[in-house]
């Protein structure tokens, strides 16, 4: 069976509880956000398809809840991640300087070469809420070269920007194996493009479709 | 045991009494004749698994295929009615059979107009063997103590030690009197308790009531209480009770009073059970409760009733134990699908910790979630139960009868692990009825998108049906396992008996 991708990328979703993880992966994935006004609990799971540079690519995107006693769980989900969006709440400074927090899990948990951004959401709040100004957040992305969006996910402002903005990131760290991936496929695997995700561990060599 | 002592427990096992539950060719001729009900009983779908041959084990224990229970017919389920339900009681208003009660609810859930009454029962908020009259003692006094527990809360919340933690949520509305005053009603209700079929005068029923407020006070005071958690706990409900079933009408609109309700139930449990605090998803069983009794005072003990066994799978470890207890049960009932599973890098069925968090809530439209979750707080069938027991006798009889009386076994040995509640069946059973689409996956991201595409369109019935059958076959399979262990040498012992650690 022929799949519709020639390559799949990871990422994953972390932050506090409400700042709107789920809502911006369903406005990303789904362009909607109206049947999502639930809390995340555990982890949760969306996909998206999207032509980037003229390469077919699956996002697998993993949201995570926010509350600290499910944080067992979703911790076993950093090590499969390739990229991870950092999102904080511009309304609630707790949930910016809990980033700190969540850059220490990652630090331990993910693997070293993981690409992050961060993400200011809510954008949509008036100047009276805002509590975390833009030059704060700019200031932590710069701090730990990574890039920074505002989004909002209500009036869908940036969203799509920040999740392709990661996937290019990811992309350009994998790009050797993605290179070679892309030229395997179009060598012998026309018929039947799918793509492989194999881990690290020796495998480059064996002649599959290598990304991570 | 001697040979006489087992004829005689044969005998008993098959004994024809009037029971229909003992009785196989009543229960078999009835299946013939009445439509497909579930029978919460027998099931001929079961396939004896041949332990000397390793082979088998690729079988799930149930067959999915080849079940006659999964004809073209329609499972339905026998919702109880309001008959059914008021003749459960006698003329003091106990409700007398409650083996009765929970095996009707069990066999299709409560009908909407008799739902806010009996699950005062189900949930224990009431002992059944009360009289109407002493629930209206009862009420009062869960009405003083509940109120009493707030009032504390809210006292020291407003203080200056605690006040600069919590803000004011923008959900609630602008008038604080306004949401004490939600469920008035309520408050009259009670002041109007009736005894002995002649209403009391005022007078007496005020001293009755201001009595109930003191013992109301002494209980509260008494509590231990954390505020510190608890202004933790605050913040992350303020950020789950406006996103609480607001597409129900019950919470639809802005400022909807009854969210502040909400708020207080979760606030009130969180802050006086420390070791528990609040985690996410106690907002949507709480709302479950309110919607059912629009009563703050009876969600909140029904609340409290339902944490009472199961505080534990709200925290961490709890949560850990639930799914790794899954995990072992899709062993047993279905490994191959476990080990499909396992090659998709899902063993861990993490997509399934929702479904247990929240008792399947969002897995099906509400009304549909609200009967299998009082189909599963019937607790009518567990491991512990006597219709698990019965069928583990028949089975260990039928086992007994294949084997010509050979080596004397152990009757009493039970392999089952009665850590399997029914929800874990259910869970089992969700997997099994989508098996193939599930073995179709090869990955992690589409074994989950799958299961999440299952949201809302599986049919209750027919999964309540597949998990009876599953935890019916477990209970056959766990009598057999006994056997297994006297005869069978060590080597080709089931998993069942192993894991256990009978050996």
């Amino acid at each position: 069976m022929a799949k519709q991708y020639d390559i799949i990328i990871r990422l994953l979703m972390v932050g506090d509880s409400g700042v709107g993880k789920t809502c911006m992966l369903c406005r990303f994935a789904d362009d909607d956000i109206s049947s999502t006004h639930v809390s995340t609990i555990g982890i949760d799971f969306k996909i998206k398809t999207l032509t980037i540079d003229g390469k077919k690519i699956r996002i697998q995107i993993w949201d995570t809840a926010g509350q600290e006693r499910y944080e067992t769980i979703t911790k076993q989900y950093y090590r499969r991640a390739q990229g991870i969006v950092l999102v904080y709440d511009m309304k609630n400074e707790e949930s910016f300087k809990n980033i700190q927090k969540w850059m220490k899990y990652i630090s331990d948990f993910a693997p070293e070469d993981v690409e992050l951004i961060l993400v200011a959401n809510k954008s949509d709040a008036y100047n009276s809420e805002r509590k975390v100004s833009k030059e704060h957040g700019e200031m932590f992305a710069k701090e730990h070269r990574i890039p920074f969006y505002e989004t909002s996910a209500y009036m869908d402002m940036n969203i799509n920007e920040a999740f392709i903005m990661l996937a290019r990131i990811v992309m350009k760290r994998h790009k050797k194996e993605i290179d070679k991936q892309m030229e395997h496929i179009r060598l012998f695997c026309r018929e039947d493009s799918d793509a492989h995700i194999i881990e690290k561990q020796g495998k480059d060599n064996n002649g599959c479709c290598v990304l991570m | 045991m001697h040979a006489v002592e087992i004829n005689a427990m044969l005998r008993n096992v098959f004994k024809v009494d009037d029971n229909p539950y003992t009785n196989l060719q009543m229960k078999q001729s009835k299946m013939a004749a009445v439509p497909l009900t579930r029978t919460c009983s027998w099931d001929s779908s079961f396939v004896q698994v041949d332990l000397e041959n390793p082979s088998e084990e690729d079988e799930p224990v149930t067959t999915c295929s080849e079940d006659p229970q999964f004809s073209d017919k329609p499972i339905t389920l026998e919702t109880m009615g309001k008959e059914t339900f008021q003749r459960l009681f006698d003329s003091d208003g106990r409700l007398v059979d409650e083996h009765l009660f929970r095996k009707t609810v069990f066999r299709g859930g409560i009908c909407e107009e008799v739902r806010k009454d009996a699950w005062k029962f189900l949930f224990g908020l009431y002992p059944c063997s009360s009289t109407a009259r002493e629930r209206e003692t009862l009420a009062l006094e869960n009405h003083c103590r509940y109120h009493a527990l707030k009032t504390i809360w809210k006292k020291n919340l407003s203080s200056p030690q605690y006040s600069y933690c919590v803000d004011k949520p923008d959900y609630l509305t602008d008038d604080s009197q306004e949401q004490d005053e939600v469920f008035t009603n309520e408050i009259e209700s009670l002041n109007s308790i009736t005894v002995g079929g002649t209403r009391k005068l005022s007078e007496e029923v005020k001293q009755q009531k201001c009595f109930a407020d003191i013992q109301g006070q002494v209980y509260a005071g008494r509590q231990s209480i954390d505020m510190n958690s608890g202004c933790c706990a605050i913040r992350i409900i303020d950020k789950d009770v406006p996103r609480t079933d607001r597409d129900h009408p019950y919470f639809l609109g802005d400022k909807n009073p009854h969210l502040s309700v909400l708020r207080d139930i979760l606030i009130t449990f969180a802050v006086f059970h420390p070791d528990v605090g609040y985690a996410q998803g106690m907002n949507d069983i709480v709302s479950r409760f309110l919607i059912v009794f629009n009563s703050e005072v009876d969600a909140y003990w029904c609340f409290i009733k339902y944490m009472e066994n199961i505080h534990t799978d709200f925290v961490e470890s709890g949560m850990l134990r639930k799914i790794k207890l899954l995990r072992q049960l899709l062993q047993e009932v279905d490994r191959p699908l476990y080990r499909h599973l396992n090659r998709c890098c899902t063993e861990d069925l993490m997509f399934a910790h929702r479904w247990l968090m929240l008792t399947f809530k969002r897995e099906f439209p509400f009304e549909d979630g609200l009967k299998l979750f009082e189909i599963i707080s019937s607790h009518y069938l567990e491991l512990t139960s006597v219709e698990a027991e019965r069928e583990r006798d028949m089975e260990r009889a039928r086992e007994f009868e294949r084997i010509e009386g050979g080596r004397i076994l152990e009757t009493e040995i039970s392999s089952a692990n009665n850590d399997f509640t029914f929800e874990l069946f259910v869970c089992a059973a969700i997997l099994i009825e989508e098996r193939k689409l599930i073995l179709k996956c090869d990955d992690s991201a589409s074994v989950f998108t799958t299961v999440n595409g299952l949201m809302c369109t599986m049919d209750l019935a027919t999964i309540i049906n597949r998990a009876e059958n599953v935890f019916l076959s477990y209970c056959r399979k766990s009598a057999q396992d006994c056997f297994a262990l006297v005869e069978l040498p060590q080597s080709t012992v089931p998993y069942v008996a192993q894991n256990h650690g009978y050996l």
